[in-house]
């Protein structure tokens, strides 16, 4: 911290003239003080007369008035928020008004009020942070393929172009994410949904592994996925970057570009504009051709902020939508047709490659509007206040249906979000937050009934508070959740209306102790809640695709998890260490269960499957090593296990990810150029699920696989520009395999061989 | 600064609470669905007498699950009989009743009936139409039963566009139903 310090010395005519009898201590020493970049008056600066240990605070005017003083010396020392304290010291002989100009130091501002955009992850728990270095690496991916790097988040596929994270084993309505502050609300409990959300928007990503309902309320019971917005620049100048990546399995490739700036004239005004398009044919596996998976992406993103001293405000706007082809091969009608598919090598269905998407297709849209302030409240803190709004459209067309007769599923759900959470320091020991937050929801649908128009309203209320003393940080919270679900149906003759209550409190305790240089122990016990989703309350129908006839259950409650978990962290010159356990035990675990009779129809015998309640525990471990040798070296290793039991029938759950583990070597090394070169080479293996409840599903987990992957980049310099460059291949070997995560393993094999050329040019 | 921005979050929040309060959701479609099928009608005559007709149904009037379906007829049909068999597809789910036997014509090139018959030698079925391409479609049929027996007859209608090879394994499936036949 810089520190000016002014030695003053003023010496007055008036002064000479009067310092010898009236030198009763009643002299005035007022002034007003200003900023020194912006000429603005200082209002809220605390003003310390060390002399006399009293302080007071200017006034909204900049003014301050120190009365009562002695002629002689008098150091003031002035503090404001994200400026250096400035000393300055004055001889007086009489009232004496001074002027005081202020230098700010912006970016310190923006750590202390903007942290994060208030959206940073306070708690104790075990999180993987992937950096603004680690996501360019993965640029063009989508999120859940992004997020499959880290250890304990596997992910769930539909497809090649389909996938969302599983935390632990926890996906769709069990974990949350976080889109720059506001909870992504779409229709997320199908796992054939992926996150409509642009990864390009976002410079971190963290991922909270384990129950955060106390911060983040309903949902947040496997983890939460954090996308977090870079810093807007304020006072900077224009700057900007342009991606672009190139796939060669898919024959296509993503266009992303942002650029932001401050304002000379208007130093507290800040923008950013940014937007991405990603297109590509449909994907190949080893041996043949998906036929109608081609996709078609974009996304528009803006902000905006002004900060002043004490506050700052920022609207965010954006807009992404995707068209998805949905695999030809895995349309199918009835079991008989899934007999076929599952008794054939190779998919149904299978035409040359084309970029066109036919039915059976997706179409999301989603929109989302956020306000974000901060207010300081003194020393002791700031309050952050966000408002948002988002509208999620689905529709999906089935193969058989005429595209011009509309949809044959539509989804538009609308979500309006508040809240306000005090950031606080109540002493040097003590920092918490605490909060209360609302949220809004309204969906409608149209074309064929799956899930009915509902409206919800949720409440929370949540303090936690944090007490560091050296190498230990003990934390502990709760919140207070409360739910009305109201969902409505027309019977033709009526509409009926079904209103379900639920609310839960949840709390966490927490523990982490630094021991010497290195080591760094973390311990956490917390609960989290979810309250039922819509689909498990009110489903009903066909499922189509899946071959399947689905019931939900309208007297679910809500599902309470109890999460421990422990982790160990080494951190030294050469080695990083990361190892952690947990054991989750969740009542109320909702799942499908299979029902007999099976159902007749037209089409012949249908399962019916109808959500169910039971008791689970799952518990695991992740753990990821980094070691550095010869300075340009590094080899990494990584594992994560996961076992998944339903305690109350004492079989296995289904659809949980298997055991898996990677390694990679990377070299980093200059050139005689002094160019930076990075290579590297790394592999996966996943092992065959063998933990699985028998005759539940339609086929039995595929085999155990390895993935090898490969890649090579440098730099470029055009004049003054570094461009980076990097070729990455995915399925190195090209190797023929199935997940047991993806829905499609019925009727295809996986992606094939990807060779992906990433090019990253900062702009100005 | 602060007062315009107060005033900005105070309108765009009422505005929100102003929309949170819309009376669309209350108010949600019928739930029936488009271009189902709920019904399959075998129609039966008596080459040698037209006036012999013999009709067969299967109705599941609510669509693929909740209510069981309400009719699965016996096919009974004489011996030593040539029958035209006519399929006829209804959706009776809605009111008035939906033909779709005329849709499925009109994208013949697209569908495909098959007759599965266990015992094979319990009748015989032929295709006695076309689509516009020239293959069989199924809606008309030629039965020939032999002797007393009994078994069943499966009606399969797959949805193959584009792709009509000729096989019953090939598209999607619309239609599985297996009658219990007699032939006496």
């Amino acid at each position: 911290m810089r520190l000016l310090i002014y030695l003053i010395l003023f010496n007055t005519f008036f002064a000479a003239a009067q310092t010898d009898s009236t030198s009763v201590c009643s002299l005035v020493l007022s002034g007003t003080i200003y900023d020194l970049e912006t000429d603005e008056v200082l209002s809220y600066a605390a003003v310390y007369h060390s002399e006399s240990g009293e302080g007071t605070i200017t006034d909204v005017k900049g003014a301050f008035r120190l009365s009562g003083l002695c002629p002689g010396s008098h150091t003031l020392r002035i503090d404001h928020i994200g400026c250096p304290p400035l000393t300055v010291m004055y001889t007086i002989t009489s009232d004496t008004s001074v002027t005081l100009h202020l230098q700010h130091d912006l970016y310190q501002l923006e750590d202390l009020i903007i942290t994060d955009h208030g959206n940073a992850y306070q708690g104790n728990q075990s999180t993987a942070v992937l950096e603004k270095l680690d996501l360019e690496r993965s640029a063009g991916d989508n999120l859940g393929t992004i997020l499959e790097k880290v250890p304990g988040v596997w992910s769930l596929k539909t497809g090649p172009t389909i996938s969302k994270p599983a935390i632990h084993g926890l996906h769709s309505n069990r974990i949350l994410i976080m889109n720059n502050g506001v909870r992504m609300e779409s229709q997320q409990w199908g796992s054939e949904h992926g996150p409509e959300i642009d990864p390009f928007i976002a410079d971190e990503i963290t991922v909270v592994r384990g129950a955060a309902s106390v911060r983040y309320g309903s949902d947040a019971l496997g983890g939460v996925v954090l996308l977090q917005a870079p810093d807007l620049p304020y006072g900077d100048s224009l700057q900007g970057a342009l991606f672009l990546v190139g796939n060669s399995n898919t024959r296509g490739g993503t266009v992303s570009g942002n650029i932001q700036g401050g304002l000379e004239r208007l130093a507290p005004l800040a923008w950013r504009l940014q937007g991405t398009w990603k297109g590509g044919g449909d994907t190949h596996a080893p041996d043949y051709v998906l036929s109608n998976t081609a996709y078609r992406e974009s996304g528009i993103s803006g902000a905006l902020g002004w900060m002043e001293n004490n506050w700052s405000t920022e609207l965010f706007v954006s807009r992404y939508q995707t068209t998805l082809g949905i695999l030809a091969a895995a349309h199918i009608g009835n079991l008989t047709d899934l007999n076929v598919a599952l008794a054939s090598d190779t998919p149904l269905v299978m035409r040359p490659f084309s970029y066109s998407i036919s039915e059976p297709r997706q179409f999301i849209v989603h929109q989302l509007y956020k306000s974000f302030t901060t207010i300081s409240t003194g020393d002791i803190g700031h309050l952050d206040i966000t408002i948002a709004y988002q509208d999620n459209l689905r529709q999906e067309y089935d193969q058989d249906r005429n595209p011009d007769d509309g949809p044959s599923l539509d989804f538009n759900i609308g979500t309006f979000t508040t809240e306000t959470v005090w950031e606080h320091r109540l002493s040097r020991r003590f920092t918490g937050s605490g909060g209360i937050s609302y949220m809004n929801q309204q969906n409608v649908w149209s074309g064929r009934y799956f899930i009915p128009n509902f409206r919800s309203n949720s409440y929370g209320l949540f303090w936690t508070e944090k007490w560091v003393n050296g190498s230990w940080k003990v934390e502990g919270g709760a919140r207070y959740d409360f739910r009305r679900l109201e969902s409505f149906r027309n019977t033709g003759t009526a509409i009926s209306t079904t209103v379900r209550d639920f609310s839960n409190i949840s709390w966490l305790a927490g523990a982490s102790y630094n021991l010497g240089e290195h080591w760094k122990f973390l311990l956490h016990s917390g609960t989290a809640w979810r309250a039922p989703a819509i689909n498990e309350l009110y489903a009903a129908g066909l499922h189509h695709g899946a071959a399947a006839i689905e019931y939900g259950n309208p007297d679910l409650v809500q599902e309470i998890g109890w999460n421990n978990s422990f982790a160990a962290e080494y951190q030294s010159n050469k080695l990083f260490i990361d190892a952690g356990v947990f054991v989750h035990s969740i009542d109320n675990f909702i799942y499908l269960d299979p029902v007999q009779p099976p159902a007749l129809t037209i089409a012949g015998a249908f399962p019916v499957f109808e959500y169910r309640q039971t008791d689970a525990l799952l518990y695991g471990s992740d753990v990821l090593v980094r070691y550095m040798f010869y300075k340009e070296w590094q080899v990494e290793g990584r594992a994560s296990l996961l076992r998944a039991r339903d305690v109350a029938t004492d079989s296995w759950i289904i659809y949980m990810p298997a055991d898996r583990w990677g390694a990679s070597l990377l070299y980093h090394f200059h050139d005689r150029a002094d160019k930076g070169w990075d290579v590297s080479f790394g592999m996966n293996h996943v092992f065959t699920q063998s933990r699985f409840p028998e005759g539940r599903d339609y086929a039995d987990p595929p085999p155990a696989y390895t993935l090898a992957e490969a890649s090579i980049g440098s730099e470029m310099h055009f004049n003054q520009l570094t461009i980076h460059w990097s070729i990455t291949s995915n399925n190195l070997f090209n190797v023929s395999y199935r997940d047991y995560l993806d829905r499609f393993r019925y009727y295809t094999d996986a992606a094939g061989r990807d060779v992906q050329l990433r090019i990253h040019i900062p702009i100005i | 600064m602060k007062k315009s921005s107060i005033i900005l979050t105070t309108a765009l929040f009422s505005g929100i609470m102003f929309w949170t309060s819309c009376k669309e959701t209350e108010t949600p479609p019928v739930e029936n669905e488009e271009e189902l099928i709920t019904t399959v009608e075998l129609t039966f005559t008596n080459q040698d007498d037209p006036a012999d007709v013999l009709t067969f149904r299967f109705s599941d009037p609510d669509g693929p699950g909740g209510a069981d379906p309400d009719t699965f007829d016996t096919i009974r049909l004489a011996t030593s009989s040539v029958y035209d068999l006519s399929v006829f597809l209804l959706n009776e789910s809605v009111s008035p009743v939906e033909d779709i036997t005329t849709e499925v014509e009109e994208e013949g090139t697209d569908h495909q009936f098959f007759f599965v018959v266990d015992p094979a030698s319990l009748l015989s079925v032929v295709y006695a139409d076309t689509d516009s391409n020239g293959d069989p479609i199924g809606l008309l049929n030629t039965v020939t039963t032999n002797t007393a027996a009994a078994g069943t007859l499966t009606v399969i209608l797959k949805h193959q566009p584009d792709m009509k090879d000729g096989s019953s394994t090939t598209g999607e499936t619309d239609i599985e139903l297996s009658f219990i036949t007699e032939v006496n």
